[in-house]
């Protein structure tokens, strides 16, 4: 009995290993040396000064355009994900309960955006959204605009972009949540005397939550860290945290800001998860 | 009260042989039915015709006189057990019961009455806060039984609703849904494939063969005066020996023995001999008045508790004769020795040869 409960907490242990090592070296060690660096000064020429200062970081708190930018990428990240998961949920619970042979196609084909390059479907984008785009001259030749709504490079464009980028994650997501959701209980309702969008209501939408709370949370944490499609659909007028440490890091060359930024975004990430996941306990069970 | 009758029941599902197929069938007010037969016979997809679940391809469904076969489930009510419940996880016991009083806008506190009756009624009060995965196998049948008959449904049908549980808990709940359905006097449709359960517990029982009622009959008609191969086959054990039809009996390797059967002289057909109802007894010793019997030899014998099986070797085959082990008698016979099988004509019948018996005995 003893040689088996030994096992019973080594082996897990030592299985967990290769991973854990891996994730320490490329994941932990990295953001080790970010936060470092954040707290580093940046010299008024732009040279990096070794140090061990709050400037960095009391230089963020200073400035109400970082606060700004902060709220504008969860605010954007919220609309997107709840957009994503509003959209893939009818072709998730399509995907789930057709009996179609075709079923497994009809599968890779919802995901199949993942197989195109980020850059190229942010391109796709613009064939749609511009000016001169699909939408437009749609909304031109029905003559309900004389003038082109502008569609890009905007907030409305960034948060189209994103939308459609995260669907086939909230949908594969759904797709994996769904399993506990049983036909014979919608059957149960049904013959109780529940209308059709009675059981939906009843039995369908609750006992898909927790699919639909794993999906949002897996949209959220993409599109906060989401940086081709702001960037590319927003132009310079949308700003993100991601964007910004893009422009920090590799345009204006100033590391320690970059870090700092870097290192609060991990943190509000961090914290935002934690209260979204004490929320939806509460409201799962 | 209402009684409930199907005619010309039809449900394919793609090509090939219907699952359901014609079927008609006729239950009365209050009464409990039983459709038996083995997996595949189309039992399963004639309740869910019943519910509405499934929409019958041809024929009717009425209720009460009343018919309901353009009509939705949730218009039906109709009380359904599923085989495993199908209990909704999030609500726990008291909402489970109280949802279809829900879907048909009773006030709350009359839901409440009738939720804390029908719980009392499968004997679960005090369980009303418990989510059904707290609850045993035994106690999630109950509730969804409270569930399908606090809705005071036209009809309960139930989905092997015993077949999840262990084989003690299942003769329990054969006992109590039995008494539940005399209490309420509702008229019950019974889909299993456990010959027990059906012969046990319902008023009568069809027993239904590749989407067709192969005869419907009250247990004690399907067992003594099975109407063919099939039934005979499927329910009960039975002896079968291959004979030659004649005029008030069958021909068995020879030797004539009287029997029961609608067959012409000449006509291949089968003799079913109950294994229990086979009296033993030692060669050259007398039989009892007008019994028929055969001679053979003792080929084994097994004890498996409240009988005995004796393997006897006739010339016309094998026949398995059960003895009970009351007072220990059966131990009187020998491997090897030579004995003479015996039964009473009225209770052999023959049917024609050369249909498959397509389920075990």
């Amino acid at each position: 009995m003893k040689g088996w409960s030994m096992a019973g907490w080594r082996a897990p242990l030592l299985l967990a290993l290769p991973a854990g090592l891996a994730l320490a070296f490329v994941f932990g060690w990295p953001i080790a040396v970010l936060g470092r660096m954040s707290f580093n000064r940046t010299l008024p020429g732009g040279a990096m000064q070794d140090a061990f200062a709050l400037d960095t970081h009391a230089g963020l708190w200073a400035d109400p355009f970082y606060l700004e930018l902060a709220w504008n990428s969860i605010e954007l990240s919220v609309v997107a994900c709840t957009c994503a998961v509003v959209l893939s949920y009818p072709v998730a619970l399509f995907l789930f309960r057709t009996t179609s042979r075709w079923r497994p196609l009809l599968v890779v084909l919802a995901v199949s955006p993942l197989l195109v390059n980020g850059v190229v479907r942010v391109f796709g984008w613009f064939a749609v959204l511009g000016d001169r785009g699909i939408v437009n001259a749609l909304l031109k030749w029905t003559g309900l605009v004389e003038q082109p709504v502008r569609l890009m490079y905007n907030w409305t464009g960034v948060a189209i972009g994103l939308t459609e980028s995260l669907m086939p994650y909230t949908i594969l997501a759904l797709l994996a949540g769904l399993g506990r959701l049983d036909r014979a209980l919608e059957e149960a309702a049904s013959t109780l005397g529940a209308r059709p969008s009675v059981v939906f209501l009843r039995v369908t939408l609750p006992l898909s939550l927790p699919a639909i709370v794993l999906a949002w949370l897996l949209a959220f944490v993409l599109a906060v860290s989401a940086f081709v499609t702001p960037k590319l659909l927003g132009g310079a007028r949308v700003m993100t945290l991601a964007t910004e440490i893009y422009e920090q890091a590799l345009v204006s060359l100033d590391w320690p800001l970059a870090a700092s930024l870097a290192m609060h975004m991990l943190v509000l990430l961090g914290l935002l998860l934690a209260a979204y996941g004490a929320l939806t306990r509460r409201l799962v069970r | 009260m209402t009684g409930l009758r199907l005619s010309g029941l039809t449900k394919r599902y793609g090509p090939g042989p219907a699952a359901v197929d014609g079927m008609s069938l006729e239950v009365a007010a209050g009464e409990f039915l039983a459709l038996l037969g083995p997996s595949g016979c189309g039992k399963t997809t004639c309740l869910r015709m019943l519910a509405g679940l499934v929409p019958p391809d041809e024929g009717r469904i009425e209720v009460g006189g009343r018919d309901v076969t353009a009509l939705p489930p949730f218009r039906r009510n109709m009380g359904l057990v599923f085989q495993n419940y199908a209990l909704f996880p999030h609500m726990d016991v008291a909402a489970n019961v109280a949802f279809g009083l829900e879907m048909r806008s009773v006030s709350s506190a009359e839901r409440a009455r009738l939720v804390a009756e029908a719980l009392r009624l499968v004997r679960l009060e005090g369980y009303e806060r418990r989510r059904p995965r707290e609850l045993s196998g035994g106690q999630q049948q109950r509730v969804a039984l409270a569930r399908a008959l606090v809705i005071r449904p036209d009809v309960l049908l139930l989905d092997e609703s015993l077949s999840n549980l262990d084989a003690k808990l299942r003769e329990q709940m054969r006992l109590e849904i039995r008494e539940i359905q005399r209490k309420l006097a509702i008229t019950t449709v019974f889909v299993t494939h456990d010959q027990v359960e059906a012969l046990s517990m319902c008023d009568r029982v069809a027993v239904m063969d590749s989407g067709r009622v192969s005869q419907v009959g009250t247990p004690e008609d399907l067992y003594e005066r099975p109407a063919n191969r099939f039934v005979a086959g499927f329910v009960g054990r039975a002896n079968w020996l291959a004979g030659i039809a004649r005029a008030g009996g069958v021909e068995l390797a020879g030797t004539r023995v009287a029997a029961v059967h609608g067959e012409a002289d000449g006509a291949a057909v089968e003799l079913m001999l109950r294994p229990h109802r086979l009296r033993l007894r030692r060669a050259g010793g007398a039989g009892a008045e007008g019994e028929a019997s055969l001679p053979g030899k003792v080929r084994s014998l097994s004890y498996v508790g409240d009988v005995a099986q004796v393997e006897v070797e006739t010339a016309a085959g094998r026949l398995v004769v059960e003895r009970g082990t009351d007072g220990g008698d059966w131990r009187g016979f020998a491997e090897g020795e030579a004995v003479e099988v015996g039964w009473s004509p009225a209770g052999a019948r023959a049917f024609p040869a050369g249909q498959p018996a397509r389920a075990g005995a």
